[in-house]
């Protein structure tokens, strides 16, 4: 694997160790709706594939090239052998690549973008290892180019290079791309959606997640979250002349002149928290897996968190 | 009273960069801004933006200080400050000066000065230096040297004002008296229009000026004075010789010995004649005493040498000569070839410092050599050979030099031109002749005096001689012409053709020596005390005024003036003293009128005669300026250290 490192970045975005060390993991989504016969999930279906499940006795109708002579020469009685027919899955993986996930609050952190790039290629890279048909669409104000669908180990390297390449910009408006999205799709699936959420309200949001899992899909939202996002007081830690401090919007270029007293700072920490709430609340409604990443903490802590919230096992 | 002026008043209309300055610190600073990735929390926690007016009283803070700063120093450079308070110690001049330099060289500047070994006009010398290498490009010096007779030295570009002052520590003291109201007004005269004057006098104090001559330079006058300003000086301040009373051949010495202190001192007075030492006496004096000492002198003596004792910060007035031989090289040596020398010897004998000497006309006939006289006088007599000194024929025979085909046939007198040289205080009226020849002269003669057909009196420079002759065609013998004083009168003018006087044997230092030449001296040289020689040519014979003037006699001593012809043969030798005491030069202290009548020039000056020595400031406040930018840099610098170096956003 040499994948080069992102434009502004001087460590590598994927790191061959980790890739190794989750080889042997795959997603792992609930209540999935498997499609073709191309993958390794296990399923409920018996076939013809190699990998034995069981014997019957035989019955009319049973596919007699399917019977176990070898029983029937110690024992006399037919029985068909049962093997286990395993799917593929359609992961799709949203990647939120507007402005403010370019934001970071501290020099020495790594992007929100960064940690979903990173994040992306894990999944898309677990997804293809099991033969699932994967999909990567990143967004802003409009979808960009996506790479996929694309199945199996040889489009690996592809993948990551994609992801590799991308940039952040832009806004966006998350509820109203996710239903144009659910409109171009036919089938479900495994949705997951990285993205910071700071877009729209967390109703409309909620709105479309219904729409999504009325069409099928599985939805995990990997939220992720700067620590300056969650605590407001490392932001004005970081600011000398607290009394007249102008806030631009890194997306929208709007501006909000403030005094940036304590005060007001305990008010945005707990304004955030309480959208925070909202969208637990809102994503438990509509049965969305709705899991917090924190960018300081390294990969393979957030793998760890995925692993735990069962989207990968 | 120092004064403070603008060059550029305009530049000051840059002071309205003041108000504009704190007009802009008035303005509310745009504040700080940080990207955020959105402002959906910041605008639940803080509903109501902050607004800030567009102006406010702006705080008291360092930059504001020093932006005001800054702005008014440059502000006032630009209007080109100037001032004579700090003049000559920091900041540009701006114009360029004229640097008048007046230096004592008179007598009493050879005295030792404030270091030993050094004499006052050395260190006034090194003074004139030292100003003259302060001076800028572009400046102009003129240095002006003056004792009894001024000389000035002028310099403009850099290399002659370097030249000069490489050349003034080999300059001498002329000596003799300061004319310090003759350097002035010649001061005043050498300002240069349009541009700053500045004198500057170095010297002992030891002189006065006159106070007008003082106003007139209209500069203020710096004085700079060297030596103990109350120095004590004995000295010898005249000598002279006089003949003995009671020995007719012998003489007696005056010397003048006066203390220049407040306080009584005893000088020992010594008296060497031809080296030899004759007399020693103690003389007490007392306070500024002035006291004649009469010493006998041997006969025959051809030089004196008086010395007084002990030594003091004047040595050159502890000593003086005088050259005491009538008969020897500084008479007029008269010879006189006549068998009936009676009137002419009274005539030559009455002349000041002459030697008669009488021989008959056989000696002349027989060849006798004239060498060593300065004037031989042919009485009726032809001289075998050519005479080689000038001479004077009185009725002499017929001859190559003077024809005489007859006698006059009426000697009255009928032509006399009073205004000839030869005829000055000469009275002709009454005199009666006897019988006289009938001359006739050479071309070029003149004749002052003739009868109705042939001269009285000529003279004028026989060609093949090149010597100066005279006739004189009036029988001695005869007449009255020996008993009236036109007699007399006559031949002392026809001597002073022939023979010039011999200068004076006593010569005040610096004196000038004027040297009457014979007219046949074609060199004078004249050697100093000290051995060195001056190479001086004589005018040509036929110039009516045949003198040379020597002036370099700052040198007390003896000087040897010596005369040559073309064929370079000794015609005459005199000796001439020198001497350095004077009553005003030997008098070191420093006149109590000289500050006073100084201080007059700076009024003269404040009254707008002169211009100012300013100094310009602009300098010194765009450095001032410069210096407060730089602390107002290092403020900003310190400043933003003390800020995050990156605001949040924006970067991975």
């Amino acid at each position: 694997l040499n994948i080069s490192a992102p434009a502004g970045s001087d460590a590598p975005l994927f790191d061959e160790a980790l890739l190794a060390q989750v080889r042997r993991l795959s997603l792992t989504p609930a209540g999935i709706r498997s499609s073709g016969l191309a993958g390794e999930h296990r399923s409920l279906r018996r076939g013809s594939s190699p990998e034995f499940a069981d014997f019957k006795a035989y019955s009319i109708g049973d596919d007699f090239r399917r019977i176990d002579w070898n029983i029937y020469s110690r024992l006399g009685a037919l029985f068909v052998r049962l093997s286990e027919v395993t799917t593929d899955i359609s992961v799709q993986i949203l990647l939120d690549a507007s402005e403010s996930m370019e934001w970071t609050g501290g020099p020495d952190r790594r992007s929100k973008f960064v940690v979903g790039q990173q994040l992306a290629g894990v999944l898309a890279y677990l997804a293809l290892q099991r033969f699932d048909r994967v999909t990567i669409t990143p967004f802003s104000d409009r979808f960009r180019a996506e790479f996929g669908p694309a199945q199996g180990r040889s489009n690996i390297h592809p993948m990551l290079a994609f992801i590799s390449g991308l940039d952040a910009s832009g806004e966006t408006e998350l509820p109203r791309l996710l239903g144009s999205w659910l409109q171009t799709r036919r089938s479900g699936g495994f949705l997951l959606l990285i993205s910071d959420l700071l877009s729209g309200e967390p109703e409309e949001l909620g709105v479309a997640l219904r729409a999504c899992r009325a069409r099928g899909w599985e939805v995990a939202i990997l939220h992720l979250l700067d620590p300056a996002e969650r605590d407001p007081a490392l932001l004005a830690a970081s600011i000398e002349d607290r009394a007249a401090i102008e806030l631009i919007d890194v997306e929208s270029r709007d501006r909000l002149r403030l005094a940036m007293t304590d005060e007001v700072v305990d008010r945005s920490r707990d304004a955030a928290r309480a959208w925070r709430d909202e969208l637990d609340a809102i994503c438990a409604r509509e049965r969305v897996l709705l899991i917090p990443i924190e960018t300081e903490r390294p990969l393979a802590e957030l793998l760890g968190t995925l692993s735990e919230a069962g989207v990968i096992g | 009273m120092s004064e403070f002026r603008f060059l550029l008043p305009a530049g000051l209309l840059a002071l309205i960069s003041l108000p504009l300055i704190y007009l802009f610190h008035m303005r509310s600073p745009t504040p700080k801004s940080a990207r955020v990735p959105s402002l959906r929390f910041w605008r639940i926690a803080s509903p109501r933006p902050t607004e800030e007016p567009r102006f406010r009283r702006p705080p008291l803070t360092l930059d504001l200080l020093l932006h005001l700063a800054i702005a008014a120093l440059l502000a006032l450079a630009l209007a080109r400050p100037v001032t004579d308070a700090f003049a000559g110690s920091f900041g540009q001049r701006g114009d360029p000066v004229h640097q008048i330099i007046l230096l004592d060289g008179s007598t009493s500047m050879g005295s030792i000065g404030s270091i030993a070994g050094r004499s006052r006009f050395d260190e006034a010398r090194s003074a004139a230096g030292a100003r003259i290498a302060s001076l800028r490009a572009g400046d102009a010096v003129t240095v002006v040297l003056f004792g009894s007779r001024i000389s000035t030295r002028s310099a403009s570009d850099p290399a002659a004002v370097n030249q000069l002052r490489s050349d003034i520590q080999g300059w001498s003291a002329p000596g003799g008296e300061a004319d310090l109201t003759a350097a002035l007004l010649l001061a005043g005269d050498l300002r240069m229009p349009g541009i700053e004057n500045r004198l500057l006098l170095l010297s002992d104090g030891a002189l006065s000026a006159d106070p007008a001559a003082v106003a007139a330079t209209g500069m203020a006058i710096e004085d700079q004075r060297f030596g103990p300003p109350g120095a004590a000086n004995l000295a010898i301040t005249d000598i002279a010789r006089r003949n003995h009373p009671s020995r007719p051949a012998a003489g007696q010495l005056l010397v003048t010995v006066a203390n220049f202190n407040t306080a009584p001192a005893t000088a020992t007075v010594s008296l060497t004649t031809d080296g030899v030492p004759i007399s020693e006496r103690d003389v007490a004096l007392g306070a500024d005493e002035r006291r004649v000492e009469l010493f006998d002198l041997p006969s025959n003596v051809g030089s004196a040498l008086v010395r007084i004792a002990p030594g003091d910060s004047q040595p050159l007035d502890d000593v003086a000569t005088i050259q005491l031989d009538g008969g020897g090289f500084g008479s007029l040596n008269v010879l006189i070839f006549s068998d009936q020398p009676d009137s002419l010897a009274r005539a030559f004998g009455a002349l000041p410092g002459s030697r008669v000497t009488v021989e008959t006309t056989d000696a002349a006939v027989a060849g006798m050599g004239t060498s060593g006289f300065d004037l031989v006088v042919y009485d009726r007599v032809i001289p075998a050979s050519a005479p080689v000194s000038p001479a004077l024929f009185v009725m002499p025979p017929d001859s190559d030099y003077f024809r005489s085909p007859a006698m006059l046939a009426n000697s009255t007198i009928v032509a006399s031109d009073p205004g000839d040289p030869m005829m000055i205080g000469v009275d002709l009226t009454g005199v009666v002749l006897g019988s006289t020849p009938q001359y006739s002269v050479p071309d070029g003669f003149v004749v002052p005096v003739a009868a109705a057909d042939g001269p009285l009196v000529a003279y004028g420079t026989i060609a093949n001689l090149e010597l100066p002759v005279a006739l004189l065609a009036m029988p001695l013998d005869a007449g009255n012409f020996t008993e009236r004083i036109a007699f007399p009168i006559l031949i002392a003018n026809l001597a002073a053709w022939l023979a010039p006087v011999p200068p004076p044997a006593i010569v005040q230092a610096g004196d000038p020596i004027t040297i009457s030449t014979s007219a046949a001296a074609q060199e004078v040289v004249i050697t100093a005390p000290d051995g060195t020689e001056a190479n001086v040519p004589a005018p040509p014979g036929d110039t009516g005024e045949r003198t040379v003037a020597f002036a370099e006699t700052g040198e007390p001593g003896i000087f040897l003036i010596e005369e040559f012809d073309a064929d370079g043969v000794l015609l005459t030798a005199r000796r001439i003293s020198v001497n350095a005491g004077s009553p005003a030069e030997s008098d070191l202290r420093a006149r109590a009128g000289l500050a006073d009548s100084l201080a007059g020039s700076a009024a003269a000056e404040e009254n707008g005669a002169g211009r100012d020595r300013v100094t310009e400031l602009w300098p010194l406040l765009a450095l001032l300026a410069l210096l407060l930018v730089i602390v107002e840099w290092m403020n900003g610098l310190r400043t933003a250290r003390r800020m995050p170096v990156r605001l949040p956003g924006g970067s991975r």
